[in-house]
């Protein structure tokens, strides 16, 4: 089996199986993988991405390397062009170290959490913009908007063309991330983009009813462009969608600093709605929850069976599929350090240990602790090495 | 005095609207919603 097509259609009833819980003949390969792609190509980061030719040869020439099964993204995640169309972006590009860092943001005061509630648009367009994007306050802000709509276009075009590209090319379906419906629960845009780890800690003890209030109101979004869970929810069918894995994806970065009591009042009540709609209308939930989440465990194991796929990031695998292995199917496990310090043979060790251990009776997918983003998180004929270890071996 | 800006609502974000012409009419406002989204990452 290895015409496009068929390898399509094995790799989407391999994850439906794995989430499924049901014993499957080989596990999915889930790549990790962010900027150590460009490095791996020998791009500057820099260059790709500003330039969606280059990302595109890049990822490219990444699956006829090493042949994954799924990605987290297609060099979506990053949209510099856009931003930069207003002469500003929160990241800062490092072509020597292959590092896109970003800091700590601010874009509201405390009083605008009325402002968010009475209309969530109208305060981007009129406090949120002219705070980020200075350059385009000014009379050139018609000139340089419309700009920005061009480059948005165009950022369009490369995310369908991208997504198509590798289920035509390779038989890989749509990214989980950036090529699937993608949603964060309205905590998160505020930790990530709007008010920031610093001004949400402090308005998390000094006005909480203010945070939960917006949380209530707003409740679970897109990330980027698309439809609240709300408007996705009003429109789907039942079953879950045979030409993708997931039939939605949510990230988990905020909850990283949030007690389990506060996690249970600015996320628990949303992700459960999500949790509901899975089990409601037999739809698969793909989450990406970054850092450590063992003290999330209770709330984890809520999710229906059969419908929610955990990618833990720094977790122990071998506890989590103790604690949570009856009702989530996990995703991850691979560390990074091992990838980069380790012999191919440790590597290979390892692997098989995960899949051993892990997948015997269902329910896990392979894929890196991490997000492989800097050279030293990984060496290149470690991956080549579990990859093929992986894609041969049968459980 | 301030420099006019596009920033304001609901005159600057209809005078956007309207500018959208590559666009049908009715595609315009979730188009520039999307785009807002877009913007905060």
């Amino acid at each position: 089996m290895s015409d496009p097509a068929s390898l399509m259609r094995e790799r989407v009833q391999l994850y439906k199986d794995a989430a499924r819980h049901k014993k499957t003949s080989r596990v999915l390969n889930v790549a990790n993988m962010w900027n150590w792609i460009v490095y791996d190509s020998g791009y500057k980061l820099s260059e790709a991405l500003f330039d969606y030719g280059k990302m595109e040869d890049a990822l490219f020439k990444f699956q006829e390397k090493y042949q994954f099964d799924y990605y987290n993204d297609y060099g979506i995640r990053n949209p510099l062009r856009v931003q930069s169309a207003l002469g500003h972006t929160d990241y800062i590009v490092n072509d020597e170290a292959n590092a896109l860092n970003i800091q700590d943001i601010n874009y509201m005061e405390p009083e605008d959490y009325d402002d968010i509630l009475e209309n969530y648009f109208k305060f981007l367009w009129t406090k949120y913009m002219p705070r980020k994007y200075p350059q385009a306050n000014s009379s050139e802000s018609k000139a340089m908007m419309l700009n920005a709509c061009q480059e948005f276009a165009q950022f369009g075009q490369y995310v369908g063309n991208i997504n198509q590209q590798f289920v035509v090319k390779y038989g890989v379906p749509p990214a989980l991330g950036f090529g699937t419906p993608a949603f964060v629960v309205f905590y998160e845009i505020l930790f990530n983009f709007i008010r920031g780890i610093r001004g949400l800690s402090i308005d998390i003890r000094q006005r909480p009813e203010k945070v939960k209030a917006v949380c209530d109101a707003l409740r679970t979004v897109s990330i980027g462009p698309g439809p609240t869970f709300a408007a996705f929810k009003a429109a789907s069918q039942h079953g879950t969608d045979m030409n993708r894995g997931p039939d939605l994806f949510m990230v988990f970065l905020g909850h990283t600093i949030l007690s389990k009591k506060q996690f249970e009042v600015y996320y628990w009540p949303y992700l459960k709605e999500v949790f509901d709609f899975t089990e409601q209308y037999d739809k698969i939930l793909h989450i990406f929850a970054e850092g450590e989440n063992s003290r999330l465990y209770d709330f984890y194991k809520e999710a229906p069976k059969g419908h929610v796929v955990i990618h833990l990031e720094m977790d122990d695998m071998f506890r989590a599929k103790k604690e949570l292995g009856d009702t989530v199917c996990l995703c991850g496990g691979m560390p990074v350090d091992l990838l980069y310090h380790g012999t191919r043979q440790e590597n290979i060790d390892y692997a098989k240990r995960l899949i051993d251990e892990l997948a015997a009776d269902g329910g896990f997918m392979f894929s890196q602790n991490k997000m492989v983003s800097y050279p030293n998180d990984c060496k290149a004929e470690n991956l080549k090495a579990v990859n093929d270890f992986v894609r041969g071996y049968t459980l | 005095m301030t420099e006019q800006t596009l920033f304001t609502y609901p005159e600057g974000w209809n005078e956007l609207l309207a500018a959208l012409d590559f666009l049908p009419e009715e595609q315009r406002n979730g188009f520039l919603q999307g785009l807002l989204q877009t913007l905060l990452f």
